[in-house]
């Protein structure tokens, strides 16, 4: 189990130090969610109250998909250059690739959270800082349980033809329960609720991070052999 | 075969002797099948590499061998028939440790394009787990002439210096199987008598794969022709001459 | 050739499972009383629900397979998953149907995102990605594995779509068959009956059309099989 963590720590190192030379995801993923902010208040063309409503429903949309382009871009270069079999090659725990994977998907979709959080507060004139330490627990919890489904099934749709096509229509029904539990509390929380009004959802989130999670990780192994 | 072991660049003065000839596996391969849904990659294929020794592998393209180093390198699953190391079953649970023992050395270099030499290097040393990593890395670089380059991000170098930095890479962690599966695409002249000399260094199993006849031929032990996922014909190498081959060649792989 | 033809006919099991469709559409149709308010249109129900059964069911049934396949790694068990997702998705296409046939008279709306329909709804999403992914996979060496943990991740999700949908509408008012007393609650002993009769019948339906798709799967094998054998004893005549 060290190990695996230490093998997993190292992928990850890699990836961040790879990410930090090109910068492609991040700055893929902010342009792609600032877009997505701007093209639904288009879309709505609405008042202050209506925007309000159907943020916290928007930031979950354009993170979701945010998440796929990471998750995607989090193999297909690999893939496309070889570097896959490398690590396959190597004398560790497959589900190690998994979880350093996984873990560089988070810190990405964290940064690109952090940096739009603050853009769609000021477009949509709303009040974030009073639910800061409650949206943080809800955003973590969330973007993991979604990012693990996400990485698994990005390691799928890299082996088809329509790869591109594929994640989504794999990822999103499976993932509903998430995407709808994260739109819950985060609306519950901007409408100030606390944590009871959410307990339920809570529970849903937690208990489908953990486990998802551990199913990803115990089927990854299977999904890179030929 | 030990007295010429010691020529060898592939083994340090620090790990030859854990190394040697003697702890080299032999390779066999029983009643090997392959299927991709209807397409047959391999079928029912025996195959022996004695210890120590080195088996050039050719065939046409798509005759399976590639799929059959996947195979040994645990990188694929075979649909049914068994490889073993020294008697050891390989394909039937996923060793970790397998990766210890195989060097692997493709026309793909498995190296990251924006990560120095160095870099990449170090990360596939970690995840080897290779002791006393920075002076292994050293010795190799020097030994493929690459250590002038360390600190360039690879996107900068040739194809032939990414080979040589791949061919540094796969011995990193000095293996005693090689596996190598076109080594030659891409290497200019020095980097090709390079690799003759760790290919000639004999203290390891090698399996190679390759079109090239001549090159093949010459620095194998046996050779083995594939075609359309049989083994088709099998010899000692010394006992052929290279247009005898050539002809057997083409005999038996169209 | 015969051997062919025999496995193809139909079957003693294929019989009993047009009686029971017979039985089973004269008490659902005829013989249960007609519902107070909703009137006939509510004896689609019988058939709704069967059929939301069987598609839930066969999803699970993907699923166990599924970790068999992965397991033992056995075509046979491959074949089972693909056979329960087909006949599955055919049935829970009826539910697509069947919902908003008796939603219109009923809620006055085609569709409304009750937590029964949207449920549904999600499932036949993953279906249709298992699909998807069956075909335009064909020609990946791992599709087998892939539809597997496909299957694997929808089963372990249908507990969660069905949490996430109960909580996102809260439980439904209209719902007969589904209330907080537990199944069947609010229904009379008749309609009871029927609708169990009509559940029955489907199960063996679903169990008729997958042992019909597993026995083609089967034959598209041996025919594959063949053509392999034919190719390699003339080599070159037959595709390349």
């Amino acid at each position: 189990m060290r190990s695996m963590l230490a093998q997993s720590w190292q992928i990850y190192r890699k990836d961040m130090l790879v990410e930090f030379r090109t910068r492609e995801r991040v700055v893929t993923m902010f342009v792609f969610s600032l877009i997505v902010v701007i093209i639904f208040n288009f879309a709505f063309n609405a008042g202050a109250d209506v925007l309000q409503r159907v943020a916290p429903g928007m930031i979950w949309v354009a993170f979701a998909f945010a998440g796929m382009l990471s998750a995607s871009r989090s193999f297909s270069p690999e893939k496309d250059r070889g570097t896959f079999d490398g690590l396959l090659l190597a004398p560790i725990d497959r589900g190690s690739i998994f979880l350093g994977k996984l873990l560089g998907n988070v810190t990405l979709i964290g940064l690109v959270q952090l940096a739009v959080l603050p853009l769609f507060v000021l477009f949509f004139n709303m009040t974030i800082l009073p639910y800061l330490s409650k949206l943080l627990v809800i955003f973590f919890l969330g973007t993991v349980g979604f990012t693990s489904v996400a990485t698994l099934f990005a390691a799928v749709a890299v082996n088809t033809r329509m790869r591109d096509v594929m994640l989504p229509v794999l990822l999103l029904p499976v993932a509903s329960p998430v995407l709808i539990a994260l739109v819950e509390t985060t609306r519950t929380t901007f409408e100030g609720g606390d944590w009871q009004d959410m307990t339920n959802w809570i529970r849903l989130l937690s208990v489908f991070t953990v486990v998802f999670l551990v199913a990803s990780v115990m089927l990854f192994e299977y999904i890179v052999e030929e | 075969m030990g007295d010429r072991s010691a020529a060898g660049v592939a083994g340090t003065p620090a790990t030859s002797g854990a190394h040697g000839v003697a702890s080299a596996p032999g390779i066999s391969v029983r009643q090997l099948t392959k299927t991709y849904g209807r397409f047959r990659a391999l079928h029912r294929v025996d195959l022996e590499v004695a210890p120590g020794s080195f088996l050039a592998l050719f065939g046409p393209n798509g005759a399976g061998k590639s799929t059959l180093l996947g195979i040994i390198a645990g990188l694929v699953r075979p649909s049914r028939g068994q490889v073993f190391l020294d008697g050891e079953e390989i394909t039937k649970d996923r060793d970790e440790n397998l990766g210890k023992r195989i060097g692997a050395l493709s026309y793909q270099t498995y190296l990251y394009d924006e990560l120095t030499v160095l870099e990449n290097l170090r990360f596939y040393g970690r995840l080897f787990g290779v002791e006393d990593r920075e002076e292994r890395i050293e010795s190799l670089l020097s030994t493929v002439g690459m250590e002038s380059r360390s600190g360039s991000p690879v996107r900068t170098l040739s194809r032939g210096m990414r080979q040589r930095v791949a061919l540094a890479r796969a011995l990193l962690h000095d293996p005693d199987i090689l596996l190598l599966d076109e080594p030659y695409s891409g290497l200019d002249q020095d980097a090709m008598v390079m690799l003759k000399t760790v290919l000639t260094a004999r203290n390891k199993t090698i399996l190679l794969v390759t079109h090239d006849l001549v090159r093949g031929l010459e620095s194998a032990d046996r050779v083995a022709i594939l075609n359309r996922g049989r083994l088709v014909f099998e010899a000692e190498a010394r006992e052929l001459s290279a247009s005898d081959f050539e002809q057997t060649y083409r005999d038996h792989a169209v | 050739m015969a051997g062919l033809a025999t496995r193809l006919r139909i079957t003693p099991f294929g019989l009993i499972c047009l009686v029971g469709l017979v039985a089973s559409l004269y008490l659902s149709l005829i013989w249960a009383p007609r519902e107070r308010v909703m009137g006939d249109v509510q004896r689609i129900m019988y058939f709704h629900v069967a059929s939301a059964w069987i598609a839930e069911f066969a999803f699970v049934l993907v699923g166990v397979s599924s970790v068999i396949y992965l397991w033992l790694r056995e075509r046979r068990w491959d074949i089972v998953a693909y056979s329960a997702a087909e006949v599955g998705f055919v049935f829970c296409c009826f539910v697509m149907i069947t919902g908003p046939i008796w939603g219109k008279p009923v809620w006055g709306t085609w569709w409304t995102w009750d937590p029964r329909l949207t449920f549904s709804m999600i499932l036949w999403l993953i279906y249709v990605a298992y699909l998807m992914l069956r075909v335009y996979g064909d020609d990946m060496p791992q599709v087998k594995t892939f539809l597997a943990v496909l299957g694997i991740l929808g089963t372990i999700d249908i507990p969660f779509i069905h949490f996430a949908t109960m909580w996102w509408r809260g439980l439904h008012p209209d719902s007969l068959v589904m209330t907080e007393e537990g199944l069947g609650a609010g229904m009379e002993v008749d309609m009871r009956i029927a609708l169990a009769v009509s559940a029955v019948v489907f199960t063996l339906l679903f169990f008729y059309l997958m042992q019909r798709r597993m026995a083609l799967e089967r034959l598209r094998d041996e025919a594959e099989d063949l053509r392999e054998r034919v190719e390699h004893r003339h080599p070159g005549t037959v595709g390349a």
